[in-house]
């Protein structure tokens, strides 16, 4: 199947960009897996159960029935991760519902001049700015 | 390669890819075209920083494309064939890789960026690339200037006309 921007996968091997360490972890689909599709990775953000101290969105475990815990998206942490590297039980395990995917669009927006890391090239940027522009509409500020 | 030769050699193994086996000049001249009105719209840069493009019958098309074309089939990255084509009514000129893609220089961002746009791009008609073509700001301004009067063929579209979106604007506020 094919992954869109939301989608919660569970990686039993997800490596991390900067360190190259792998660990099982969860991970929040920022592009749609056709713009990566022929590197053989998804562009997530890592999902943990620790609060980050800036650009993390909590994932109530009412709402998302995939956590034993709340968890938080980590916008400061986004990794090209292998696919090689998914969990090979059902996939997506969980989806942001409507009104997280808005609250988690303004956060990702935010972190990506802040955050050092790939989404920060300007094509990577613009490219996010698109794809999540097409799957919400923001209230006018 | 310079940096177009390499963009035309990526468009054409992602359209390999993609199930198509060659593409015409028309579409590389168009898909160019629109993804630098893309990057300009979204990453508030050029992905080609030195081509020219210039108002034709049909659109945008490049003098720049066309000799980076000439090129690639010169070095034998790329062929040419003359096909007949009822669909138009004229010969297509079909372009392809003439082997395996030549290493590119693009980064994994820039590749993204590409792989997110392309696969779109590459199932328009004809029809629809010109469509397309026509809905942005460069061909919109010269489309003004021309007042349904006669084409303003050779002058060269105004990239500074497009718009960058505001989100993109914003986040760049946000950084400050």
């Amino acid at each position: 199947m094919s992954f869109k921007i939301g989608d919660i996968l569970f990686f039993d091997r997800y490596q991390f960009t900067d360190t190259g360490e792998t660990k099982p972890h969860f991970g929040l689909v920022v592009l749609p897996e056709h713009a990566t599709k022929y590197q053989g990775s998804v562009f997530c953000a890592v999902i943990t159960s620790k609060q980050p101290k800036h650009w993390g969105l909590c994932l109530y475990k009412k709402y998302y029935s995939c956590f034993v815990r709340d968890s938080f998206a980590c916008f400061d942490r986004k990794d090209l991760v292998s696919k090689d590297g998914l969990d090979l039980d059902m996939q997506p395990r969980g989806t942001l519902t409507v009104p997280d995917i808005k609250t988690a669009y303004r956060i990702l927006r935010k972190s990506l001049f802040v955050i050092d890391d790939l989404g920060k090239s300007p094509f990577l940027r613009g490219v996010i700015i698109y794809e999540w522009k097409k799957i919400i509409a923001l209230p006018k500020k | 390669m310079t940096r177009l030769e390499q963009l035309l050699v990526f468009i054409l193994d992602r359209a390999k890819k993609e199930g198509k086996s060659d593409l015409s000049q028309f579409q590389l001249f168009k898909i160019p075209y629109l993804l630098q009105v893309y990057s300009l719209k979204y990453s508030g840069t050029p992905f080609l920083a030195d081509t020219v493009f210039i108002r034709e019958q049909n659109g945008p098309i490049s003098v720049n494309v066309y000799a980076a074309l000439e090129n690639l089939q010169k070095s034998g990255h790329v062929k040419k064939e003359v096909k007949e084509n009822q669909q138009y009514g004229y010969a297509k000129h079909a372009f392809s890789l003439a082997g395996k893609m030549p290493p590119v220089s693009f980064d994994q961002a820039e590749i993204i960026f590409l792989d997110n746009f392309l696969p779109d791009l590459l199932k328009l008609t004809h029809k629809d690339l010109k469509k397309e073509a026509y809905e942005t700001e460069p061909m919109k301004e010269i489309h003004a200037k021309e007042k349904g009067r006669h084409i303003l063929k050779g002058v060269v579209l105004n990239f500074n006309s497009v718009a960058v979106d505001p989100d993109v604007v914003d986040s760049y506020a946000d950084e400050f």
